[in-house]
C-alpha cells in the first residue's frame, strides 16, 4: 500500500464535492422526456455493468482515495485506464456549466498516477516504441510513409497547408492515408507531408505521461513553424485534438498555425466550388461521431455536410448522435488496455448502426474504424469519409446555363434569415459565441421547411452575427417557427413589436401560428451567455 | 439480524447469475455505497446484478440459508438513503439489468415492466406505441426505476392527476424474502390478465409499496397505461403571497385540472430558477405553474379557462409559459442544474396545500435564527408539487455551497424536519433521512403490525435488516 499525492486531481475537488450522484451519467433515457438523442451515455458500463465505471461512481471511489479510505493498488491502477474519456458523461451532466468534466478528473488520476511510479507494464513497452521508432505500434520508423509508394514524389516538401497522417493511418488503416492524399490531389489542393513525421503523443497524453508528450509536442510544432505552414489538416481526431486542444496547454504558447480536420477543410472548400460525387449504387448510410471530433472539438455538422454532397446516399440518424452519440470504445488508452473491452464497447455501437438499416457505417477517424472494423465481423461496412469521397468523386462539373430562368420561390422562413440579417439589433445581450438554430416548420405536419443558424461574432447594441444555412456544431437552443408566424414576424418594425410578438406565438400558441424552444443549455447557462434579456421582453420568463 | 459471511455462497451465486454479473472487487462495491441522499452506507459485501425472476428467487433462498443480508437497489437516484445498506457485509442486489418491458396489454391498457426499468426509458419506449403512464417517475426519473419509486413511495411527475408512484399499479411480482414468488391483484390467478388491483381478496400489492425493500425484492410491475393526449396547455400565474397561490392551488387541484402543478413558494426560489423573471415582476412572491394533458384539445382548453378563472379570483395573473413548458419539456433535468448551488439536503415530505403556506412561515424563520437567509453559501430552494387530492410535497431544499458551514447546515436541516413532523407534516419515504424524526412518533398498533408482518415473511430478517428500526 502507498501513499499517492493526488495533486493533479485536487484541482478538481469543487466538481467532485457538487456531483449529486443523480446517476444520469450512465443511466438517463432522454430522448423521448427532452428530445435529446442520449440513451445510456456510458458506453464502458454499458458493457461492464458496474456502478464503479460510470462517473457517478468514479467520482465516488476518487473521493474515497482523496480521503484516504482507499489506497492505491494494481485494482485501482486498472480501473483507472477502463475510462475511454469519451466525455458522453459531461454532456450528460447538468450540475455545473459544461458538466463535471469527469474525464478530465480521470486524466488527471492518471497523470498522478503516473508520476508516483504506478504504470501499467503495456503501456512502457508503448512509451519505449514511441522514444525508439517514434510510432506506438513498434513499426520501423522508415516504414512510416512507404504506404504512399511513389505517391510521395508528388507531393511537394514545402507548402503552405500540410497533412498530418498520424500513426494508426501510417501502419493500420493506411488506405485512410491514401484515400486523403489521393481526394486533396483531386481537389487541386497544394499540400505537404512531413517527410520525418512522429507520433503526436496523444496516447502519452491519455496514458498520463505529460513530460514525454511535450517533448513530441515540440519536436512537431517547430518542424511545422520552420516549414512555414500555415494550415495542418488531419484525418486523425486524435492527433487532431491533441494539437489542438492538449499542445497550447502543456506547451504554454500558440501553435501558429491553423488546425483543421479534413471534414472541416472540406466542407469550407467545397462551399463555392461544383465538385460532383456519386455512389455507384443508392445506398443508405449512417455516421458516427468519433469523441475527440465532436465531444471534444465541437465538430458534428461538418462530416454531416460532406456525406450529404455524395449522390445516390440517404444519410440515416442512430439513435444516439453528435453530442450523446456512444464511444466506439477505443478511445483514452481504451483500446490498447484492454482490448477486448474496447470491442465489445464497439460491438454495442455497431449494432446501433445495424438498427437504421444502413449498409455503411461511416466514421471520421483511423482509430474508430479500425475499432468498429473488427467489431462489425463483416455485418455492415465500414467506411471513413475521406475514403468514401474518394470513392465516389467524380470531378468539377462544368455548369450549363439554364434555358429556362427558374422562379424560386421565397418561402417564409427565407424572409425570415433575410430579416433577421437586417435587424441585428434583435440579438441585442447576446454574447460572443453563442449559436442557436431555427426551425421554420410546415405549421401541419410540423416537418422543418429551412433549417438555419445565427452565430454571434461580435455583442453591442447592434451585433455581428453570421447566419448559415444547416444545423450549428453544438447549439445553445433551438427555435421551431411555424411558417405563418415566420411570415408576420418579418412584418414587426422594431425589436420589441418582434419580442412582443415571438412571446405571443410561445405562450398563446395557435393551431397555425406557433413558436416553440428547445434549450440545449440549463436556463442558467442561458441566462448567463446573455438569452435572459430577449426572453425577459417577449415575456418568456 | 442475520450475520452470516458470504465468501461461501459467492460461487453459488455465480452459478446463478453468471460469474460477471457478481463482485467481490472493493472498488465495485465501494461504488455502491452512496446514493443520491448525502448520506453513506456500510460497504456491501458482495454486487450481484440478477437479470431474472427466478435468479432472485435463488438468491433469497441461499441467503437464508446461510443467513446474509440481501438489499434490493435501483438506480439508487433516491435521496432519502433507502438503498443503502446498513449492516456490514450485505449482498446489494443492482436490480438495473431487469429492466425490459414485459408486456404491454392494450385490451386491460396496463404495461408489465421488470422493476429496474427507468422511468424515462419506460416513457420512450411507451412513446413510440402511443401511450403514455400517468404517474411519469421521480423528479430524479431518468435513472430512478419503477421498483425503487414503488418501494419509497416516490411522487413526482404527474403526481397532481395520477398521485403517487403506488396509484399507478395494478399488480405486482414480488421475491419474498424466504424466495417464493408471489403475484398480487388479479395476478393471483394464473389464468388471468393482471388488469386490476382490487380483486377477490386484500389488496396485498398496497403491502409492498413504501416498504423500503424489506419485506421482499419487486421484480415485476404492472402499471396503468393512457394514450398519448392530443390537447396540453401551460401557464404561469404569478401571485404576491404563498397564501394566495397556495389557495389557487388547492382550488385547482379540488377540481383535479392539471395534470402537474408546481408552486414556488417565495422570491428566493423563483429567483433561483429565473433571476430576470424575478427582477419583472417585483411584486411576484409565488409563481404556480399549472399543466395540463387531456384527450383532445377542446378538453384542455376547457380546463385552462377554469385554471385561468381560478388563479384571477385568488388574485394571480398570467406571467407566461416557461416555466410550465421548462418544467413538462425538461422532464427529470429540473433538479440537477441546482447542484451548481451546492451539495443538496432534503425535507421531502406531504402535507395538505392549506397547511403549506405555515411550512414557509416556519421554514423562513429557521433560516433567520440561523442566519441562513444571509448566507449566500447556503441557500435553499422552497415549493410544492400538486398531489392526487388535495396534499402536496413539502420541498425545502438546502445547499450548501461550502463545506466547512455543513454544522450550521446540519442545525437547519434538522430543525426544518422537526418542525415539518410537528405541523402535521408525514414523509413519503422514511430511509436514513427521516426514521429518527418518524420511529419516535410511531403509533405503537402501527409499528407493533409492522413487526410482526416483516418477522412473518422474513424469520431471519435477510431483507435489509435496521430498516425502520427492523
Amino acid at each position: 500500500m502507498a501513499r499517492v499525492e493526488f495533486s493533479n486531481v485536487k484541482k478538481f475537488e469543487e466538481f467532485l464535492y457538487l456531483c449529486g450522484k443523480c446517476g444520469d451519467c450512465s443511466l438517463a433515457v432522454k430522448i423521448a422526456t427532452s428530445k435529446s438523442p442520449l440513451s445510456h451515455p456510458c458506453a464502458v458500463k454499458n458493457v461492464l455493468g458496474y456502478e464503479a465505471y460510470d462517473a457517478r461512481g468514479r467520482i465516488i471511489i476518487i473521493k474515497n482515495l482523496l480521503n484516504g479510505k482507499l489506497e492505491v493498488n494494481d485494482e485501482i491502477l486498472e480501473w483507472a485506464y477502463t475510462c475511454t474519456t469519451c466525455g458522453a458523461c459531461r454532456e450528460t451532466c447538468l450540475a455545473v456549466e459544461g458538466g463535471i468534466d469527469t474525464p478530465s478528473i480521470m486524466e488527471a488520476l492518471r497523470r498522478d498516477l503516473v508520476s508516483q511510479g504506478f504504470r501499467i507494464e503495456k503501456h512502457l513497452s508503448i512509451l519505449e516504441n514511441i522514444k525508439k521508432l517514434d510510432n506506438p505500434y513498434g513499426e520501423p520508423k522508415e516504414e512510416r510513409l512507404s504506404f504512399l509508394g511513389d505517391e510521395l514524389s508528388n507531393i511537394p516538401e514545402k507548402a503552405e497547408i500540410a497533412y498530418f497522417i498520424g500513426c494508426t493511418s501510417s501502419y493500420r488503416t493506411k488506405e485512410i492515408a491514401l484515400a486523403a492524399v489521393k481526394l486533396l490531389k483531386q481537389l487541386g489542393v497544394e499540400f505537404t507531408v512531413l517527410r520525418d513525421e512522429t507520433c503526436c503523443g496523444s496516447i502519452l497524453l491519455r496514458y498520463g505521461y505529460v513530460d514525454e508528450a511535450r517533448s513530441q509536442a515540440e519536436r512537431l510544432v517547430k518542424r511545422f513553424n520552420e516549414m512555414g505552414v500555415k494550415t495542418v489538416i488531419f484525418t486523425c481526431p486524435g492527433c487532431y485534438r491533441t494539437f489542438k486542444k492538449d499542445y497550447p496547454e502543456i506547451l504554454g504558447r500558440e501553435l501558429g498555425f491553423e488546425t483543421l480536420h479534413l471534414v472541416e477543410f472540406l466542407d469550407n472548400y467545397l462551399k463555392d466550388k461544383n465538385v460532383a460525387f456519386e455512389a455507384k449504387k443508392s445506398e443508405v448510410v449512417t455516421y458516427h461521431d468519433p469523441c475527440h471530433l465532436g465531444r471534444h472539438l465541437n465538430v458534428y455538422e461538418a462530416p454531416r455536410n460532406i456525406i450529404r454532397l455524395v449522390n445516390g446516399l440517404t444519410l440515416v440518424e442512430m439513435e444516439t448522435i453528435k453530442n450523446f452519440a456512444h464511444c466506439c470504445g477505443a478511445g483514452g488508452g481504451v483500446k490498447s488496455t484492454f482490448p477486448d473491452l474496447a470491442l465489445k464497447v464497439a460491438r454495442n455501437r455497431i449494432s446501433e448502426a445495424l438498427e437504421t438499416g444502413a449498409k455503411i457505417l461511416l466514421s471520421a477517424c483511423p482509430f474508430c474504424k479500425l475499432n468498429l472494423k473488427q467489431a462489425a465481423n463483416n455485418g455492415i461496412r465500414i467506411l471513413d469519409v475521406a475514403e468514401l469521397l474518394a470513392e465516389t468523386y467524380v470531378g468539377e462539373v462544368v455548369e450549363v446555363a439554364p434555358k429556362v430562368v427558374e422562379v424560386v420561390e421565397v418561402t417564409p422562413g427565407m424572409k425570415l434569415m433575410d430579416y433577421l440579417n437586417e435587424h441585428v439589433e434583435i440579438f441585442k445581450g447576446l454574447r460572443m459565441g453563442c449559436k442557436f438554430n431555427y426551425e421554420i416548420v410546415d405549421w401541419k405536419t410540423q416537418e422543418p421547411k429551412l433549417k438555419f443558424y445565427v452565430t454571434v461574432l461580435e455583442s453591442g447594441e447592434k451585433p455581428k452575427i453570421k447566419i448559415s444555412k444547416g444545423v450549428a456544431d453544438n447549439p445553445d437552443v433551438t427555435i421551431i417557427i411555424s411558417e405563418p408566424a415566420a411570415e408576420k414576424l418579418v412584418e414587426c418594425k422594431e425589436r420589441s413589436e418582434y419580442a412582443e410578438l415571438f412571446g405571443n406565438f410561445f405562450n398563446e400558441p395557435t393551431d397555425e401560428e406557433y413558436i416553440d424552444v428547445i434549450l440545449h443549455r440549463s436556463t442558467k447557462e442561458l441566462m448567463k451567455m446573455g438569452y435572459g434579456e430577449f426572453a425577459r421582453e417577449a415575456g418568456l420568463i | 439480524m442475520s450475520e452470516g459471511t458470504i465468501e461461501p455462497i459467492v460461487e453459488e451465486i455465480e452459478s446463478i447469475v453468471g460469474s460477471e454479473n457478481v463482485s467481490l472487487s472493493k472498488i465495485i462495491r465501494l461504488s455502491y455505497s452512496e446514493d443520491a441522499s448525502p448520506f453513506h452506507a456500510r460497504i456491501p459485501g458482495l454486487i450481484v446484478r440478477p437479470a431474472e425472476t427466478l435468479e432472485v428467487s435463488q438468491i433469497l433462498r441461499l441467503a437464508n440459508e446461510y443467513l446474509v443480508p440481501v438489499v434490493p437497489a435501483g438506480g439508487r437516484s433516491g435521496i432519502c438513503g433507502a438503498c443503502l445498506p446498513r449492516v456490514p457485509n450485505a449482498i446489494v442486489l443492482d436490480l438495473t439489468r431487469m429492466d425490459n418491458i414485459v408486456e404491454v396489454d392494450e385490451d386491460s391498457q396496463t404495461v408489465t415492466v421488470q422493476a429496474g426499468l427507468r422511468w424515462a426509458e419506460l416513457i420512450y419506449k411507451l412513446s413510440k406505441l402511443g401511450y403514455k403512464v400517468g404517474f411519469r417517475g421521480p423528479f430524479g426519473g431518468n435513472a430512478g426505476t419503477v421498483g425503487g419509486s414503488l418501494s419509497s413511495n416516490s411522487v413526482g411527475c404527474g403526481s397532481a392527476k395520477w398521485g403517487s408512484s403506488g396509484d399507478s399499479v395494478v399488480s405486482l411480482e414480488v421475491v419474498l424474502p424466504t424466495g417464493e414468488i408471489l403475484r398480487t391483484g388479479s395476478g393471483w390467478n394464473p389464468l388471468a390478465k393482471k388488469f386490476a388491483r382490487y380483486a377477490t381478496f386484500n389488496d396485498l400489492t398496497g403491502l409492498f409499496i413504501g416498504d423500503h425493500g424489506i419485506l421482499g425484492v419487486k421484480t415485476e410491475a404492472t402499471l396503468k397505461i393512457y394514450p398519448l393526449p392530443e390537447g396540453r396547455v401551460f401557464g404561469d400565474f404569478g401571485f404576491n403571497s404563498v397564501e394566495a397561490a397556495s389557495k389557487a392551488m388547492y382550488e385547482i387541484q379540488k377540481r383535479k385540472l392539471a395534470e402537474e402543478l408546481v408552486l414556488m413558494a417565495d422570491r428566493h426560489t423563483v429567483s433561483s430558477y429565473a433571476l430576470q423573471l424575478a427582477e419583472k415582476y417585483p411584486e411576484v412572491e409565488s409563481v404556480l405553474a399549472v399543466i395540463i394533458e387531456e384527450a383532445s384539445e377542446e378538453i384542455a382548453e376547457a380546463k385552462k379557462k377554469l385554471v385561468e378563472r381560478i388563479v384571477r379570483e385568488c388574485g394571480g395573473f398570467f406571467i407566461g409559459t416557461f416555466f410550465s413548458r421548462l418544467h413538462w419539456g425538461e422532464m427529470f433535468n429540473v433538479v440537477q442544474p441546482l447542484f451548481e448551488e451546492g451539495y443538496w439536503y432534503n425535507t421531502c415530505h406531504l402535507r395538505p396545500i392549506t397547511m403549506f403556506p405555515e411550512l414557509v412561515r416556519k421554514a423562513h424563520e429557521i433560516f433567520k435564527k440561523y442566519g441562513v437567509d444571509k448566507d449566500p453559501e447556503i441557500t435553499w430552494v422552497a415549493s410544492a408539487l400538486g398531489i392526487d387530492r388535495c396534499h402536496c410535497t413539502g420541498w425545502i431544499t438546502l445547499f450548501l455551497k461550502n463545506p466547512e458551514k455543513k454544522h450550521i447546515l446540519e442545525k437547519t436541516w434538522s430543525d426544518l424536519r422537526k418542525v415539518i413532523i410537528e405541523t402535521g407534516g408525514v414523509p413519503y419515504w422514511a430511509g436514513l433521512l427521516w426514521e429518527e424524526y418518524v420511529l419516535p412518533r410511531v403509533h405503537y398498533g402501527f409499528f407493533d403490525l409492522l413487526k410482526k408482518i416483516k418477522r412473518t415473511l422474513d424469520p431471519n430478517n435477510i431483507l435489509h435488516p435496521l430498516v425502520f428500526g427492523l
